[in-house]
């Protein structure tokens, strides 16, 4: 106990002796070699554990629709009871030869996409399809204005009438020929049919020939070996693919609308006519 | 006047003093020499007592009872049967992998391990020429099982503590040239940031582990720690069997189906002695459950059945939400002996 309390008081009078920054010097030692001494057994501690671990993917969601004008849910577009009787109001009672339907293909994460339009050919109808100019008239179509634009020439313009806020949406489109780069016109011309009809009687789509047997993939594919089909109600297959996104919405969003134009210039149709069924379907591009 | 001897005698004195002062200073260095030993002598004493006591219980635990030091080993260690998630190599180094055989074995200096998953023990990760890659990752409606054993050492009833860790990353696309983001080339994995928190939260509420499955309901939710008593079996030689423990893992598909005891689709959860787990985990955070949430910081099974067309698309966006930015999950089971104090 003594020589403790002499072992403190030479500790005293030697730590009294050194100067301020060696005092300095000695406490931060001290205080490092603590702290040694006591972290590296105690992490020594903690390892006692064992671990298993593994990745799991999140799939996305799906990230492309379709829509009908404005935006609007697509069970807002009306496709029934195209009226082919019907007539202009002038004074030669010009008959109207053609309808046009506005749809949109909207979504997120992506920059190309494919279309394509599968339906019956019960009815002699013809088929177009032209992309809407969101380049040159951006704020016609993204602000909806409600009063018919003037547009130059070249172009025409495809009415949509909500059922939703009773307002009418005006989407100009360029009837010329889609270029290569497909962001405006006449698409038809840079799709194809994936199945084509061939016959006497057969109700030909734009420029194609259709031809529906049992040896097309399409055929089998949808009815395996049963072929006594009615050749109007197996569906006839249009693709166009690489479609590029035009109308950005946001960082990631876009909408891009389209108009489906429907005609029956001479040809000898009346109101009294069959039930076609028509699919349009969107999907990512695969390649 | 003094006589010669006296001046001796004083000499002889002043002597004495100067060669007792002498002895004084040599015997003060030797003291001061042997306290700076001494001392030195103390410290590496106790350096060397605690990395000793530290040798002895690396990997074990120490029970302090009274001032008694009783330790015991690491009763147990882990294994994983199977092959290799498919996206396996994403886990850092740390982990040791499958090399032969189809077994992974913790050990004391491979302490964790990848969890390897087979045909029907997995979480969508499992990939083998049959599988299609469309059938992998998980989405609302998934469900499945992820299984493990516990190895026994010596003891035969030993208590364990689950902690699942989950860690999602978030997809990141590269800028084209012009600075556009370009979503059809591959994403590459980013850890969730600062911003992320609700992300992060509807991750952790909406994708969910459980201990228990009785057919129709899971129990035992592996949030946080949970704990569990094992007594492994003995096969005829009386030796100790490895224990099989099964995590089962489930997206409900939608709020009804996670929380709504009256749901028409089926609830994940019952309510057991007044809780009903899925619905305690949203209560404890409901807008990290519900896009959009505002209101009550308590729901209840009727508050839910009364506002569920509101509800029911916040989940369903917390869902989209989860889908459109994550990429992937780390799932980390940390499995840690409880000594009991006796």
């Amino acid at each position: 106990m003594v020589k403790f309390k002499e072992l403190m008081k030479t500790i005293q009078l030697k730590w009294n002796g050194l100067s301020r920054s060696k005092k300095i010097q000695a406490s931060a030692a001290a205080v490092v070699t603590l702290v040694l001494v006591i972290g590296l057994p105690v992490f020594a501690w903690f390892t006692s554990e064992r671990k298993t671990a593994t990745v799991i993917k999140i799939n996305a969601p799906t990230t492309i629709k379709i829509g009908a004008g404005n935006e609007e849910p697509v069970e807002m577009i009306d496709l029934s009871n195209i009226n082919v009787e019907e007539r202009l109001d002038d004074e030669n009672k010009t008959r109207i030869t053609e309808g046009t339907y506005v749809f949109c293909v909207t979504g997120k994460y992506l920059s190309k996409y494919d279309l394509q339009i599968a339906r019956t050919t019960n009815i002699d109808f013809d088929y177009e399809l032209y992309r809407v100019d969101s380049k040159t008239y951006e704020d016609v179509i993204s602000k909806g204005i409600t009063e018919k634009p003037t547009v130059g020439s070249g172009y025409e313009i495809a009415e949509y009438k909500s059922g939703l806020d009773g307002n009418t949406y005006y989407y100009p489109y360029q009837t010329s020929n889609s270029t290569d780069d497909k962001m405006q016109g006449n698409v038809t011309v840079k799709g194809g049919f994936l199945n084509a009809k061939a016959g006497e009687n057969s109700h030909t789509i734009g420029k194609g020939e259709e031809n529906i047997g049992g040896g097309t993939t399409f055929h089998t594919h949808n009815y395996s070996s049963y072929d006594k089909v009615n050749e109007y109600a197996e569906p006839l297959y249009w693709q166009v693919t690489g479609l590029p996104v035009t109308g950005q919405v946001g960082d990631v969003g876009f909408v891009d609308y389209y108009v489906l134009k429907i005609k029956w210039e001479n040809k000898n149709l009346t109101n009294n006519k069959e039930t076609d069924m028509l699919y349009i379907t969107a999907r990512k591009s695969v390649d | 006047m003094y006589a010669f001897g006296e001046v001796e005698i004083i000499a002889k004195i002043r002597n004495a003093e100067g060669h007792i002062s002498n002895i004084d200073a040599n015997k003060n260095k030797r003291r001061t020499a042997f306290i700076k030993f001494a001392s030195s002598a103390v410290l590496l004493c106790l350096i060397i007592f605690v990395y000793t006591f530290a040798w002895f219980t690396m990997n074990k635990n120490a029970d302090v009872a009274g001032g008694d030091m009783k330790s015991a080993s690491l009763p147990f260690e882990l294994k994983t049967e199977g092959t290799e998630g498919f996206l396996d190599s994403c886990l850092d180094s740390s982990y040791k992998r499958l090399d032969s055989d189809s077994v992974v074995l913790t050990t004391a200096d491979g302490q964790s391990i990848q969890w390897l998953v087979t045909k029907d023990n997995n979480a969508n990760n499992y990939k083998d020429s049959d599988t299609n890659e469309d059938d992998t990752g998980i989405h609302p409606g998934s469900h499945g099982v992820l299984r493990f054993w516990i190895v026994p050492k010596e003891q035969q009833t030993i208590k364990v503590n689950y902690n699942l860790k989950i860690t999602p990353y978030k997809k990141q696309y590269p800028t084209t040239t012009d600075g556009k983001t370009d979503y059809d080339a591959k994403p590459s994995p980013v850890a969730l940031g600062e911003s992320d928190k609700t992300l992060a939260a509807y991750v952790d509420s909406h994708i969910l582990f459980f201990r228990h499955h009785d057919g129709k309901y899971y129990s035992d939710m592996l949030d946080d720690d949970l704990e569990e008593e094992i007594k492994f079996a003995e096969n005829n030689d009386g030796e100790l069997q490895p224990c099989e423990v099964t995590v089962y893992w489930v997206w409900p598909e939608t709020l009804g189906e996670a929380v709504l005891e009256n749901s028409s689709k089926g609830v994940i959860c019952q309510t057991i002695n007044g809780t009903n787990e899925v619905l305690k985990k949203l209560n404890k955070d409901p807008g990290g459950f519900l896009k959009g949430y505002y209101g009550e910081s308590k729901l209840t099974q009727d508050d839910i059945t009364k506002n569920y067309s509101r509800l029911s698309i916040q989940y369903n966006n917390a869902d989209e939400d989860i889908g459109d930015y994550i990429m992937f999950l780390m799932a980390e089971m940390t499995v840690s002996p409880i000594n009991s104090v006796n």
